[in-house]
């Protein structure tokens, strides 16, 4: 079972109520016993009892060891800041003094204390809380000052080093920001985590680390700090929470300082922090935390034109593979920011696909965020879409809102990554228009304009825990309607070893399902079938169309997307399942290819027959309350060739009329609805007892076809059936 | 470790330690028992001062889940009680004790085959 899926269905296995209390008393009970039993042996006491000093005091050197990160994943200090290997690049620490997110920082505790990260990383509860949305929380601008003895070039400074904080809550677990650095879109923060109760204590070992507090600032006891464990968090803010990426231990006495002795107070002041972090695909990551950049103005930087209605949060819909997945690729890639909306499979591999954004220039890396736009409170930050020259803003209030960016340029192209096993293999940009099928978040539609839809989720903390959708945003990928299609596939006729008919080009506007090349996956049943007096051979398959460079169904539903090479269907519970009716004369010519009669409250089977230079449409029964009967369907056009129309499969659930489709109302009355093949589709009922007569006609300004309904009082002629006039290979 | 400590741990960790021993019992009950039962054998054995005490007490909880006799859960009281629950995870469930443990320990706790191999013996 894949890790993280199992890590999530753990998730809601819990012990009932707080399990810890009674632990807690039977370890108490416990240890009280064997106190018991070491009174009785007080002369052994007394002689281990200077052991046991020793004993304590190594304990505690282990405890604070312990936590030593382990070499793969925290490597020793490095002086040099080595390049990192492999396409990860190192981007400038850029901050500005003027800004300060203290509320942030307040909300970042509050989330880090609430949030159990596994020995994987995996963050296994990262909610920012509901009840903590509007806390406020008191400044923190935190210096630390740190033990001078070990730098030779400053001596004679105390053993203390002094940190500005904020005065807390009496007893309040704490965490203690004491530097901060930025690696692409993400924030790394070093954390010391304490008790306050008048006492500053170390949350872990309970050691006394902070002797004093005075107008806000702690007096660190540097002895202690140097051998205590503190954390390092990998963060991001996500639709106003804090997503906690990846968390490690790492042992302060064991990381590299830089100190200044310019300072103009006694102690010399820390500056930075720097450790080198081993991922765990093996490429290093240098960070430096900071203590004086310790704020969150690294997330944006100026940006063009003011936010607009068109914002798409960046809220990634609960997963926690693709939490981590983002991580990756934007390591990867070196990206500022990735989302990803589609997700599918292509030669065993995992296509993962996003919307990216990226530094326009080096000017950009370095400028500093604009604060405040009119009279908003946001801060944000210009971007290039990536792969194209299309500009776009991200925009963050700090106070309210997520970060989010404007997209009114256009996404010109994707950005996706070829992974297997959870490793990346390759990134490779795709145009959009090559990519409009992104179903795996809900509705996908195709107009006849084809401009291609997706929508996709937003969600918000409160709702986020019931798993509910707070709205969806639908944007535009804009597409290349007029692009000839590449065929790459045999065409159904082909693929069923069955005579194409005749391609009609009567009606430019009007395209014919049999005269579709269709992609097909496979037949799923033959069958000999009669409609009427006609006994035909029907096929059941998997068929769907090549447009451009996605795949419909039939119906032009969004199925998939496909390159010259290949084709992926979506995974999406909503796509189209692409079933094809293939109807076929004894002579093994196709006649018809489309859809299969729908069971929407149907259980009969229209039939239909082969009439006088037409198509008779039989009875349409079923359970339908409303069912109806339609006479005939024929053309004859002004040269006197005759076009049969193979049936129209009526129907009179309003909900297979597919938003998009074109409708008109025939001069009787009827709702025509053409498919994009052509079809004429009747949305009405009729009553059975008064027989129609309806004549197709094609709009010569569209293309469309209009059926045109006279009811009559003429009883259905008895036309004899025959073959000829089955096929349209009677046409020229 | 003192006391402190102790209950520091064991209130970092109470979920992880839950879940460990309820896929080894799957039953709550069961759970929450042999956990409390192999916090004790920790305790009175002095085994919380060992650099390798989580080792340990994973060992101990497996040790209790193999004397464990209780009931297990159905598929329904799970779901009901944990929620929805994959194919996959009952069939992990359903797996042999040792093999089950090896896999939760490997995937959850991410220790390497040795490291489970040496909690389950």
């Amino acid at each position: 079972m894949n890790r993280i899926k199992y890590i999530l269905e753990l998730n809601s296995i819990k012990p009932d109520g707080d399990i810890t209390a009674p632990l807690a008393v039977t370890a108490e009970k416990k240890r009280k016993s064997v106190k018991k039993r070491a009174k009785a042996l007080p002369v052994i006491a007394v002689l281990l009892s200077s052991a046991a000093v020793f004993t304590a005091l190594f304990l505690i050197i282990r405890a604070a060891r312990k936590n030593t990160p382990e070499p793969d994943v925290t490597s020793a200090v490095s002086t040099t800041e080595a390049p990192a290997p492999g396409p990860v690049e190192r981007l400038p620490e850029w901050f500005s003094a003027d800004l300060l997110y203290e509320d942030e920082y307040g909300k970042f505790r509050k989330t880090a204390l609430n949030t159990h990260v596994s020995p994987d990383g995996t963050v296994t509860s990262s909610r920012f809380l509901p009840e903590y949305m509007d806390d406020v929380f008191e400044q923190t601008v935190l210096t630390l000052r740190a033990d001078a003895k070990r730098f030779s070039e400053v001596p004679d400074s105390p053993d203390a080093g002094i940190a500005e904080t904020d005065a807390g809550r009496y007893g309040e677990e704490k965490l203690y920001i004491i530097g901060s650095a930025r690696h692409g879109s993400f924030e790394y923060l070093l954390t010391l985590k304490v008790t306050d109760n008048g006492t500053i204590r170390l949350a872990d070992d309970h050691r006394i680390v902070a002797q004093a507090q005075k107008r806000g600032s702690v007096l660190f006891r540097t002895d202690v700090l140097m051998s205590a464990s503190a954390k390092i968090y990998k963060i991001r803010v996500e639709n106003t929470e804090y997503v906690i990426y990846r968390e490690w231990d790492v042992a302060l006495g064991e990381c590299e300082l830089a100190v200044s002795a310019r300072s103009s107070v006694p102690a010399p002041k820390l500056e930075s922090i720097r450790f080198q972090l081993r991922l765990d695909d093996g490429r290093i990551i240098p960070v430096t935390f900071k203590a004086k950049t310790n704020n969150m103005t690294a997330v944006i930087t100026p940006a063009g034109g003011a936010p607009t209605p068109e914002f798409i949060s960046f809220a990634q819909e609960r997963t926690f593979e693709d939490r981590a997945t983002v991580t990756d690729i934007i390591n990867y890639t070196g990206v500022q920011w990735f989302t990803p909306v589609f997700r599918y499979k292509a030669d065993n591999d995992d296509i993962i696909a996003g919307v990216a954004i990226v530094y326009g220039s080096s000017d950009d890396k370095n400028g500093y965020p604009r604060n405040g736009i009119g009279d908003s409170s946001y801060v944000s930050r210009s971007y290039y879409m990536y792969a194209g020259s299309e500009q776009t803003g991200l925009y963050y209030n700090p106070a309210s809102s997520a970060p989010r960016f404007s997209a009114a340029g256009g996404i010109p192209f994707l950005l996706c990554a070829r992974m297997n096993g959870g490793k990346i293999l390759s990134t490779f940009a795709l145009p959009a228009g090559q990519f409009r099928s992104l179903t795996d978040c809900g509705i996908s539609v195709i107009e006849p304009d084809e401009k291609m839809w997706f929508s996709l989720q937003i969600i918000m903390n409160y709702q986020y825990q019931q798993e509910q959708p707070y709205f969806y945003s639908l944007y535009s990928f804009y597409g290349t309607p007029d692009a000839e299609p590449q065929y790459t596939y045999p065409p159904l006729s082909e693929f069923l070893g069955l005579r194409a008919p005749y391609v009609s080009a009567a009606y430019d506007g009007v395209r014919y399902p049999y005269i579709k090349e269709l992609l097909t996956t496979g037949v799923i049943k033959t069958e000999d079938v009669t409609y009427g007096k006609t006994k035909l051979h029907q096929t059941t398959l998997k068929a769907y169309e090549q447009r451009d460079y996605y795949i419909t169904d039939i119906n032009g539903l969004l199925c998939g997307v496909c390159d010259d090479t290949s084709w992926i269907m979506s995974n999406s519970g909503s796509a189209p399942d692409g079933t094809l009716c293939v109807l076929s004369d004894d002579s093994g010519t196709m006649i018809y290819a489309g859809d299969m009669p729908r069971p929407v409250g149907v259980t009969g089977r229209y039939a239909f027959e082969a009439l006088d230079n037409g198509i008779y449409i039989g009875e349409f029964s079923g359970n339908i309350e409303n069912s109806y009967t339609v006479s005939y369907i024929k053309e004859i056009t002004d040269d006197g060739v005759v076009t049969v129309y193979y049936p129209s499969i009526v129907y009179n659930d309003p909900s297979l009329l597919y938003n998009g489709r074109r409708t008109y109302v025939s001069p009787g009355g009827a709702i025509v609805c053409n498919d994009p093949y052509g079809r004429a589709v009747i949305r009405e009922s009729y009553e059975p007892a008064s027989p129609t007569e309806y004549t197709l006609e094609r709009d010569g300004s569209t293309g469309f076809v209009i059926l045109r309904a006279v009811e009559t009082d003429v009883p259905r002629p008895e036309i004899p059936h025959s073959e000829e006039t089955l096929a349209v290979r009677r046409l020229p | 470790m003192n006391n402190d400590e102790i209950n520091a741990y064991i209130k970092r960790r109470a979920d992880d330690l839950f879940r460990f021993a309820f896929v080894l019992t799957v039953s709550d009950g069961g759970a929450a028992e042999i956990l409390r039962e192999a916090v004790s054998d920790m305790t009175a054995k002095n085994k919380w001062d060992r650099e390798d005490y989580e080792t340990e007490l994973f060992r101990a909880i497996y040790k209790r889940a193999l004397k464990y006799r209780g009931e297990p859960m159905s598929r329904a009281a799970v779901c009901e009680k944990y929620g929805e629950k994959s194919e996959e995870f009952f069939e992990l469930l359903s797996k042999p004790l040792a093999e089950r443990a090896r896999i939760h320990l490997s995937l959850y706790e991410d220790l390497t085959d040795g490291e489970a191999a040496a909690i389950t013996g």
